[in-house]
Formats: C-alpha cells, sequence, structure tokens
C-alpha cells in the first residue's frame, strides 16, 4: 500500500517512485498531482537487473542496529537438502541503504537486493495497511532513513527460493529471528523484554569472535516443526508478547503456554493412538488405565522432553535455574527438565502467596533459560511420531 | 543605476552600497549570476502562493524588499563606478563581473522577477515595458573578504525559503573547483572518482570539513537541511576577517598529511597483514587515502574548533606550528595499523559507521592538538586515547 505525507497539516497520498539516473534519486508522486513530488536520494551503485515483483520484504526492528550487519538469509533446512545452498535473500539494516560505509557496498549481490528493497520501501509495498509518516520535517531532498525507524531491519526474500520450501510461510520463522533480536515492525512498539544472553549466545554461534568484529556475513533460520504451524499464538508471542512483556511473573506465563499448547496437542495424539487399539482385541481396564495415564499433566510433559524432542542444549542450566526457586520449598529440588519446570509453574501458580521477593527475582534468571528451552521445543516437536517401547510408530494426528 | 549610500561595515570590514536601479537594469546582470553559478541556479519548489502572489503584485508595481549582493575580489572598473554618488551610472561593469557576484539575500525573488519576464514576453509586451520600468534597491557589499562575505550570508538567512549554510558554503567557495594552489586541487567527486594524490581533495569533503570547523561538531550536515548555524556564526564573528580563513583551512590539513606521511616513511597497506581477518577493505591503503576521507577532515574540523572554544588554541594560525610538533613515539607502522585496526572495529560495531568514524578522528585530533601531557602530540598515544574516548561515548 502506498504511504501517506503528514506534514504541515496537510495530507499527501504518495504513489509511484520514478528514479532519476542522473542525479540519483527517486522521484515521488503523489496521487492528485498537485502537491510538488519529493525526491529520495539514493547514494548505492544501481544494480537494477532485478524485478521487484519477484521479492518479497518484510520489515523488522532491533533494540540495537549495526550498519555492518548485512547478512545473506540461509534456511537451514534447505542448506541441509541442498548441500548447503539454502540462501533464501538477505537482510540489512536501513542506514545500510542510505551509506557506503559498509563491507557491502560495492557487493553486486547486494546492490541488486538494496535497489529492490529501496523500491519497495519507497512505494510502500511492505505492508497491506497504509503506512503514515507523520510531522516530517520539510526537506528538498530526503533520504530513506526519513521515512522509518531508525533500528529499522529489512529481509528481502527471493520467491522462487521460497517455492523450494514445502508450505513456506514468514510467520513460522518469527521465534527464530526473535532469537537474534529481531522483532517485526508493528509489534515493535518499544520492546522491553529481551532476551540479550540468548542473543549473545546466538551471535557467538554465528561466529561473532569476540566484543570488537564480526566475522559472519550469513544468518541462519529456521522454522517451527511444520506440526505446530497452525498455532496463532505462537505468532504472537514472538510478534508482541514477549517483546512488550518485562515482568517476570508474566513472561513465564507466557512461556509457559507453549508448553500448555504441546501437551494438548500430545494428548489429542496419544488418546487417538489409545482409541485405535480399540478396533481389535482389547483389555478395558487396561485401556482405562492408559487414557487416565494420559490425561496426566506430568506424565504428558515427561513424554513432551523424552520423547517428543530430541533433546534441549541448555537443559542442566534450565534444571538449576528451577531449583533455585524450588530448594526453599516443599517440592525441594528436581532431577529432571520436565519435573523441574512443571513443579515451578505449580509453585507459581498454585502457592503465589509464598513466593519470597528473592525467588522473584531468580524467576528472571530461570526466565532466560526456559526462553532458549522453549525455541528448542518449537524446533523440534515431532507432533505424530512418537517412540513406544522403543519402536517408532506413527501416530495419528 | 544610481549609488545613492555608502557606508562602512565594520564588523567584516567591507563596504556597503546602495544602489537603486530598474527591474531591468537588475535582471541583465543577475540572471546570468544564477545561469553561471551552479551552486545558486536551483529554484527552491514550493507548493505555496507567496511567489504566485508576489508576481501579481511585482505587475502592479510594488517595492520588493532589498536585495543584498556581495562582489568578490572588488574588480577595479565596479569599486570606480560606485564612487559616482547620484550619477545615473550603466550596469555595464556589473554586467561584465557577473561570475565575482554573489546574492546573500533575494535569491528566490530573482527567480521570480525572472519568471514574470518570461511570461510577460510570451503575453503582454506592454506590460512587460513597465515592467521593467519599475524600480528596485540593491545593496552591494564590495572590497571585502569571503569570509567576510560567509558572515553576512549566514546573518542575513533570514528569508522565507532559506538557504542551508552547506549551500551557502558551497556557493561562496566555488572559485576553488579546480584551481591549483599550494599544491592543492580541489575536484567535485564526478571529475574524478578517485581522488588519491596528496593534495587532490573532493570539493564537498572539504567544504563539509571546513562547515565542521566553523560549528564545532563533525556530523555530516545534508545540503538540504535547514540549520539556524548559530555555531558558525558564533564562531566567525571571533574572527579578524582579515585573513582567509577557508584557504588556510586547507593548507593546513594538507600539510598535516604529507607530516604525517614522511615521519611514518610513507607507510602503506600490507596485504598480508597477519593476526587480523578483515571483513572488506581496510579504512586505507595508503597515509593520503585514509586521511583525505571526510570522516578524518572532518574529525579534523570540529576538533580545532572545540580547542579554540576552549581557549585551549587562540587562532587557527596557531595550527601549522602544532602540526609541526606531532611525531611517532613507537614504530610508525605498528601505530597506522593500530589506527587501520581500530577504524575497522569501530566499522564493525557502529549503528553509522561515518558517523562513528567521525566521532573517533575528532577524539584523535582533539587529543593530538591539545598539549596535554598524557598525548604530547604524540600520534600512538593520540590513537589509544581516541579509542578510549569513542568507546565512552558509546556506552
Amino acid at each position: 500500500m502506498p504511504f501517506i505525507l503528514n506534514q504541515e497539516e496537510t495530507k499527501t497520498l504518495f504513489i509511484r517512485g520514478l528514479f532519476d539516473n542522473n542525479d540519483k534519486y527517486f522521484n515521488i508522486s503523489d496521487s492528485s498531482s498537485l502537491v510538488k513530488d519529493i525526491r529520495v536520494q539514493y547514494i548505492l551503485d544501481v544494480e537494477d537487473e532485478y524485478k521487484v515483483e519477484d521479492f518479497e520484504l518484510y520489515l523488522f526492528r532491533r533494540n540495537e542496529t549495526r550498519e555492518n550487519d548485512i547478512f545473506q538469509v540461509y534456511e537451514k533446512l534447505l542448506s541441509e537438502t541442498t548441500d548447503g545452498r539454502g540462501r533464501i535473500g538477505w537482510m540489512f539494516p536501513i542506514q545500510s541503504l542510505n551509506s557506503k560505509q559498509h563491507d557491502k557496498a560495492d557487493n553486486v549481490h547486494f546492490l541488486k537486493y538494496a535497489y529492490v528493497a529501496f523500491k519497495k520501501l519507497i512505494e510502500g509495498d511492505f505492508s497491506e495497511e497504509i503506512y503514515y509518516l507523520e510531522n516530517k520535517p520539510v526537506k528538498e531532498i530526503y533520504t530513506i532513513e526519513d521515512f522509518f525507524e531508525d533500528n529499522t531491519v529489512i529481509i528481502v526474500l527471493c520467491k522462487e527460493r521460497l517455492k523450494e520450501i514445502d508450505g513456506f510461510n514468514f510467520e513460522h520463522y518469527l521465534p527464530s529471528l526473535y532469537s537474534y533480536g529481531y522483532v517485526s515492525y508493528n509489534g515493535y512498539n518499544h520492546a522491553i523484554g529481551f532476551n540479550s544472553d540468548m542473543i549473545t549466545e546466538t551471535e557467538l554461534a554465528m561466529g561473532v569472535e569476540n566484543k570488537e568484529y564480526t566475522y559472519t556475513d550469513r544468518i541462519n533460520i529456521q522454522g517451527i516443526s511444520k506440526h505446530i504451524k497452525e498455532y496463532a499464538y505462537i505468532k504472537s508471542l514472538y510478534s508482541s508478547f514477549l517483546p512488550r512483556e518485562k515482568h517476570s511473573l508474566v513472561r513465564f506465563h507466557l512461556l509457559y503456554q507453549v508448553i500448555e499448547l504441546l501437551i494438548g496437542n500430545i494428548l489429542k495424539v496419544e488418546t487417538k493412538k489409545i482409541l485405535l487399539t480399540l478396533s481389535g482385541e482389547y483389555n478395558l481396564y487396561d485401556t482405562k488405565e492408559k487414557l487416565n495415564e494420559i490425561w496426566n499433566e506430568q506424565f504428558r510433559i515427561n513424554k513432551l522432553f523424552k520423547q517428543y524432542i530430541t533433546s534441549i542444549p541448555n537443559r542442566t542450566k534450565l534444571i538449576d535455574e528451577c531449583n533455585y526457586i524450588l530448594k526453599d520449598t516443599l517440592r525441594g529440588k528436581q532431577e529432571d527438565e520436565a519435573k523441574a519446570i512443571y513443579n515451578v509453574r505449580n509453585y507459581l501458580f498454585h502457592e503465589f502467596r509464598s513466593v519470597s521477593t528473592s525467588q522473584l527475582h531468580a524467576l528472571i534468571g530461570l526466565n532466560k533459560e526456559f526462553e532458549k528451552a522453549i525455541l528448542s521445543l518449537l524446533y523440534q516437536y515431532k507432533g505424530n511420531i512418537a517412540r513406544i517401547s522403543g519402536e517408532e510408530t506413527e501416530g495419528v494426528s | 543605476m544610481l549609488v545613492v549610500s555608502e557606508l562602512y561595515d565594520d564588523k567584516v570590514n567591507g563596504i556597503n552600497y546602495l544602489t537603486i536601479m530598474t527591474i531591468k537594469e537588475y535582471l541583465s546582470f543577475a540572471s546570468k549570476i544564477i545561469n553561471n553559478n551552479e551552486y545558486q541556479r536551483k529554484r527552491i519548489k514550493s507548493a505555496s502562493t507567496v511567489y504566485s502572489l508576489l508576481k501579481e503584485d511585482l505587475k502592479t508595481g510594488c517595492l520588493m524588499p532589498t536585495i543584498v549582493l556581495a562582489i568578490k575580489d572588488s574588480p577595479e572598473d565596479l569599486m570606480n563606478d560606485f564612487k559616482k554618488f547620484n550619477e545615473e551610472i550603466s550596469v555595464s561593469n556589473l554586467q561584465a563581473s557577473n561570475d565575482k557576484i554573489l546574492i546573500l539575500d533575494g535569491l528566490q525573488r530573482t527567480f521570480t522577477l525572472m519568471e514574470l519576464e518570461n511570461e510577460l514576453a510570451k503575453s503582454n509586451i506592454e506590460q512587460l515595458d513597465k515592467f521593467y520600468d519599475y524600480k528596485l534597491r540593491v545593496e552591494i557589499y564590495g572590497k571585502i573578504r569571503d569570509i567576510g562575505i560567509l558572515y553576512r550570508m549566514l546573518t542575513l538567512n533570514t528569508g522565507q525559503t532559506k538557504m542551508s549554510p552547506r549551500h551557502q558554503l558551497e556557493i561562496l567557495y566555488q572559485d576553488y573547483l579546480n584551481q591549483n594552489f599550494e599544491g592543492i586541487k580541489l575536484y567535485r567527486e564526478k571529475d574524478n572518482e578517485s581522488v588519491k594524490q596528496l593534495g587532490e581533495y573532493d570539493f564537498d569533503v572539504v567544504i563539509e570539513a571546513f562547515f565542521s570547523y566553523l560549528e564545532k561538531n563533525e556530523l555530516p550536515f545534508t545540503r538540504n537541511e535547514i540549520l539556524e548555524s548559530i555555531r558558525s556564526i558564533e564562531t566567525l564573528s571571533k574572527e579578524s576577517f582579515e585573513s582567509n580563513l577557508f584557504r588556510n583551512f586547507i593548507i593546513a590539513y594538507n600539510e598535516l598529511i604529507n607530516k604525517v606521511r614522511d615521519i611514518s616513511k610513507n607507510w602503506e597497506f600490507d596485504t598480508d597483514f597477519e593476526g587480523h581477518e578483515f571483513t572488506g577493505r581496510p579504512f586505507g591503503k595508503d597515509i593520503v587515502n585514509i586521511f583525505n576521507k571526510d570522516q578524518a577532515m572532518a574529525g579534523f574540523g570540529a576538533a580545532i574548533g572545540i580547542l579554540q572554544d576552549l581557549n585551549i588554541l587562540h587562532d587557527f594560525d596557531e595550527v601549522p606550528n602544532l602540526i609541526k610538533k606531532i611525531e611517532f613515539e613507537n614504530d610508525p607502522a605498528d601505530t597506522i595499523n593500530k589506527l587501520i585496526l581500530t577504524l575497522d572495529a569501530i566499522k564493525s560495531k557502529a549503528k553509522k559507521i561515518g558517523n562513528s568514524q567521525r566521532l573517533f578522528f575528532k577524539h584523535f585530533f582533539k587529543s593530538l592538538f591539545s598539549g596535554e601531557d598524557e598525548v604530547n602530540y604524540k600520534i600512538d598515544r593520540a590513537v589509544d586515547k581516541a579509542y578510549h574516548k569513542y568507546k565512552v561515548d558509546m556506552e
């Protein structure tokens, strides 16, 4: 959709951007032709080979953006199945479109994507809603940074590449992008809820050697498990709830809803499996026992962590953080992550009156590990495949 | 044209002549000023109806506010003309000197006059003749140095359509383009894609650096940003208006690069650089390439401006002597390599690379020329201190 510039009490709807090759700016005209055109400077070298309609553009924001953080975007699964050729696009901060100081200023591949991005941005081709610009100062020539918040990050993806990913939906990558600190543009709204430790760890995994240099130009993103893609809560969690919520108790609750969602799915899957056995010979008493068992929350949480995922990398730290809170309760320390997290949840919800200030403070550290664990669950969740008696049995969803 | 008054402006050391001339006389040289001067050529488009209203008023003989011009280099014929008080004199000498005339106040009004002239020429010759005969007051500054003109330009910039100070500087100093002086030449970027010899500078970069000195601020100002330029006015108001500050600025900076290149034994970037993997190009491949960039020059300008503000330096003329004092304490190659690595680290983490590197250079030059014991004109120590201060600023 085009954008509306609200300036000096006049609202003007701008539509089309034409490039002036001599002076290197985009000339944007208003729909009525009564208001003067506005000019937006383009300082990079022009590489206009690509067709704008062959790409998708998404806007994100990040607490800290760095001009040199220009990355090729690789999709994890696609990379694994195509021998490393999983590049689906580029992502870069808005200021990189207005500077030749960064490392990619001479990179033809980046420049092609940059031109596509620029054109899409000034024509408003990134949102289905009208984009409003308020109270911008009058200038003879604008820069692209005049139109967007200064911590804006642009992701441009190639549609042709996306066709190679079965059932691609960009929303499924929101958790992965969140782990790097990126939040969707409209959900940002003074985001205060970032897990800076998690972001640092993710960056280290990306190849940041130390505090001074970044040695990578690649970001790997992965989608959530295909078995839970229909749950709208996951999108809301990473696009608005988590970024905006600072209170540790609320954050824990928000994160725990993912556990609830997954064990709810397990209940459906396992119950159907049990009911399927009723078609042949069965023992009614055994069936009743199994159904009772599967209705038990702790049982399902155990199943989730042991059978429905491979493992969570920060298992030990998660248990330690949980036990730091539980050690002073009658529940006592727990030995595995399933029992630990379930007991913490029950303690907070059923015995909140007993929670001390130091335990509430300890929840901050717990939440950091819990967030990482939740990401692992979302990526790895196996859905309708479960191991029973050591054999893999395909269940019914 | 009649010269009706002459007043001496003590502030800028120039003479101000008040003249009365017909619109025809004015346009006979003013339109050439605009057409010959690319920086004055751009008509600012506006949706406002003010200039349309002015055109209508002009057709019926309304008196415009006084237009203010300045003449560079005081051409003798013209100066002699101005001594003839209350005598009808020809504007032919003004026409002949149109390349030396700047419009300080009244650029948009001049455009309006030119547009109306064209319109009437096509539609109503009788009205055109009447229009030509209407009178204008034009103030002309003569026998005034460039720096005085700049000061007047900035202080007079109170018109309806403001010109950015950066734009004003370009107008004032565009004479320096393609001239050689003291081994220095200024190019426009499009004329010469890669200025790389000692003494060759991008005109825009130099203008911006000079503006950084006036504003005591290393950050870039876009051409189209309308600013109050209060700091520039303050800086200039302390000047004697006798010296050629802009010229001295470039000469001093060129001497600085020359000195560093000499004492570093002509350092060049070694592609077998060990111990660090550059993700892109290094900041500069030799001393000239490092220091003729806008980040370094703007940092220099801002640093000197600030040191003057702090009364550590009293005059720009002190700078050449300070340049003579700078030296390396350790191996020059190690120091410059460290400078390159520092700039690379800044590039890696900066929100806006250019601005961050300008900040670093501001701290660098400020430390280098401050005379403080801790640095004592040593380039190595200045690099370390500057990076430390930069990191503190970033926290």
